[in-house]
């Protein structure tokens, strides 16, 4: 009786640890890879088609939508939802910060407004892919964390929608982490 | 010249603020993170403190060893393999990505000279600088 007991507990203990060691760091970096990866083809596919002319390499535009690619591929480790949270928490103490948030916005807005309509559509297309990469492995890097979040946060939410300040506070998110990606990718 | 001293300075304030959020954030990940290893140990210690003193540790271990039967450790054996064959796998990964980012980024140069890099490792793997 007492070796099934005994057993027991080294199977379970195996297995737990086991289960630790896959999450916390087989897992991890192997979302750090995928998001690195899927960063890497996009700004490869933008190299492509600055080099085929779509516009040219010392333009602010490219620069500014590059670096911050780099600074996300840079710091793809760092970028989970715990981090996130305390970005915003200690941004909404700082009120100088708080002016910077926008940072990012203006810079692309100042950089595209000298391009051809054409051109600042693919340059948007670029950054709401980036978005789409960055929210998925915002996911993946803390799914547990996520979904306890979610379940709290989609009510939350709802009433954030109804006074219309949801799509605001997304807004100002995004503009918050390209900020620092820009600034980290110099 | 005014303007661009100020974006300077608002860059580095955002890379400042970011390192004090990534140090907040890391400690809080390593409490998660080690939080966890530390509950499986506890909790294997609680299960063996009820039958301390019943059997020696050799005798209990020898015994669970010698009938630790084929369906048990037949799921282990496919889930270690598994590990193993990932963390290979991985390695060649790296080492591909290393053989073909040199060409890449020469080439590159090339049509960009003033090409901007990610300062990551030449495997693709994290600074060893930006690790916290």
């Amino acid at each position: 009786m007492i070796e099934i007991y005994c057993e027991s507990i080294i199977i379970n203990t195996l297995a737990l640890g086991c289960l630790w060691y896959l999450y916390f760091f087989l897992y991890k970096q192997c979302v750090v890879d995928y998001f690195r990866q899927n960063m890497f083809e996009r700004r490869d596919s933008l190299f492509d088609e600055v080099a085929d002319g779509l516009t040219s390499f010392d333009h602010p535009a490219y620069g500014t939508l590059r670096r911050t690619m780099n600074g996300y591929i840079r710091f793809a480790h760092q970028l989970d939802l715990g981090k996130i949270l305390v970005t915003r928490l200690m941004a909404s103490y700082n009120p100088a910060l708080k002016e910077d948030i926008k940072e990012f916005q203006a810079q692309i807005d100042g950089a595209t407004a000298g391009l051809p309509p054409d051109v600042r559509i693919k340059i948007e297309e670029y950054r709401k892919k980036m978005h789409l990469q960055m929210a998925k492995h915002i996911f993946f890097a803390s799914p547990i964390m996520c979904i306890m979040i979610l379940s709290f946060a989609l009510p939350v939410s709802f009433v954030f929608c109804l006074t219309g300040s949801l799509k605001r506070n997304i807004h100002n998110n995004i503009n918050r982490l390209e900020s620092t990606a820009l600034a980290s990718g110099y | 010249m005014a303007e661009k001293k100020a974006s300077e300075a608002n860059r580095l304030e955002w890379a400042k603020f970011s390192a004090i959020a990534d140090i907040i954030g890391s400690v809080l990940n390593n409490i998660i993170k080690w939080s966890g290893i530390v509950a499986v140990c506890y909790f294997a210690y609680q299960s063996i403190e009820v039958i301390a003193g019943k059997e020696t540790l050799f005798d209990l271990c020898f015994n669970v060893m010698s009938n630790t039967k084929a369906a048990t450790s037949l799921p282990f054996a496919v889930g270690f393999s598994g590990i193993g064959y990932g963390l290979f796998y991985r390695r060649q990964n790296k080492k591909t990505i290393e053989h073909f980012e040199y060409r890449k980024t020469k080439l590159e140069k090339k049509s960009d000279p003033g090409r901007k890099s990610s300062n990551i490792t030449r495997q693709g793997e994290t600074r060893p600088g930006d690790k916290l």
